[in-house]
């Protein structure tokens, strides 16, 4: 049952017109949003497009608003599919990695370059684990942030993003695999 | 609250690294612009605002329809009069046929003609009544059939005329048609010889109508080329 306070009562509460109901879902919801976006695009100005797409389709949908689902896990639904969408209007085409998990990427080693042997403070540490999550696989890298920044679980995850629990299972899996190593240990 | 099996336990180890998150925690504090913020919010206001309706409604309706009569008159009128000025007078509409029974006439009166002439040649023999030729009809054909028969072109009372009237034909009727005929063509002069002919030989009733119908062709004129006009 959702409290006065939960995502689902706020939509629907903003369904039925209240405005600030609107305000207190986007505050909360806002900058984990843009970070999936924007990690997942690689350039702000595109991801500010998406973001807004996102929270407009949101809007659009408001009077059809049911709760079947975690308000979240309906946010970055509507958020993976924006993206795809993104993918496939662009010059590079879907993906492959949404399409087939490669396990072997995950053994492909990091750049050298990327290799930290005399990070010393946390913000390198922080900039060179953003460059790794930049190289990661489409996929991979979106189960990460999805569970990061959106706080969703297995299951959630592999509903925003129309896959089996499994699939996400491995891509978080060989996505940590990366991250550590390409941090070489430093953790 | 339970505490998770071993097999959860090494399912979390393997898709969670604490320390991973904190880094990306510290790595990634992006925010979108402000700019973006308050287009968002601003759209999300105006969504739900109710749209105010018009406090006076449009009345271009009502203002057509107030119009619409006076102006449907005004051209009911307009196009009357423009009718009824474009028109010929009556008189020229009643003598258009003329010509046409003029040159029917004579060919219709020619068998009336042929028929007496034969009745005076053989004065000792039975004639028949003078019947009227029908070039279409059987003589055995009933009124209504030879209705239905009839050709439309000519219509049914001047055909029915000009059949029947052409062997009875008076004089007297032949002189009134020659009166009348060429009415609109004479002038006053001749219209006063007439009537004065008329006079003359003591045809009272028939002069006073020429003169009612002189007095009605030339109503500035008088019979008597004496008199004032």
């Amino acid at each position: 049952m959702p409290t006065d306070d939960a995502d689902e009562t706020l939509m629907l509460r903003y369904g039925a017109g209240d405005a600030d109901a609107f305000a207190r879902l986007y505050a909360r919801h806002k900058g984990p949003l843009y970070r999936y976006l924007l990690r997942q695009c690689g350039q702000p100005a595109v991801a500010e497009e998406l973001f807004q797409d996102v929270w407009l389709k949101l809007i659009a949908a408001r009077n059809g608003y049911t709760v079947q689902a975690k308000f979240t896990t309906w946010l970055y639904r509507l958020a993976h599919n924006r993206l795809i969408d993104h993918y496939r209007a662009s010059a590079r085409r879907l993906p492959v990695s949404y399409a087939d998990d490669c396990p072997e990427w995950a053994e492909i080693p990091a750049p050298a370059e990327a290799q930290p042997e005399h990070q010393e403070d946390r913000r390198q540490q922080a900039e060179r684990l953003l460059r790794l999550l930049d190289e990661l696989p489409e996929a991979q890298r979106e189960a990460f942030l999805l569970k990061e920044e959106a706080g969703l679980s297995l299951e959630a995850i592999a509903q925003a993003t129309g896959t089996g629990r499994e699939t996400v299972k491995s891509r978080l899996r060989y996505a940590l695999v990366r991250l550590r190593r390409g941090l070489g240990g430093t953790l | 609250m339970n505490d998770p099996r071993p097999s959860e336990l090494s399912e979390l180890n393997e898709i969670h690294d604490e320390r991973l998150s904190e880094c990306y925690r510290t790595a990634c504090n992006a925010e979108p612009p402000a700019w973006l913020d308050q287009r968002i919010l601003t759209a999300a206001q105006t969504a739900v605002k109710p749209r105010p309706t018009p406090a006076i409604p449009w009345r271009w309706p009502r203002v057509s329809r107030f119009w619409a009569v006076p102006v449907a008159l005004a051209a009911t009128v307009v196009l009357a009069v423009g009718l009824w000025r474009g028109l010929p007078p009556t008189s020229e509409l009643g003598g258009t046929p003329a010509p046409m029974e003029e040159k029917a006439a004579p060919s219709l009166a020619r068998p009336a003609a042929e028929l007496n002439a034969a009745r005076a040649r053989s004065a000792d023999t039975v004639v028949a009544p003078p019947t009227v030729p029908s070039p279409t009809l059987p003589s055995s054909a009933k009124p209504d059939e030879q209705r239905l028969i009839r050709p439309r072109a000519m219509p049914e009372p001047a055909r029915s005329e000009s059949f029947q009237a052409a062997p009875a034909r008076r004089p007297a009727d032949e002189e009134a048609t020659s009166f009348q005929q060429p009415a609109d063509l004479r002038s006053p002069s001749a219209w006063r010889a007439e009537i004065a002919e008329l006079r003359r030989q003591g045809r009272q009733a028939e002069a006073e109508a020429r003169l009612a119908e002189f007095r009605r062709q030339y109503p500035h004129e008088s019979l008597n080329e004496a008199e004032p006009r």
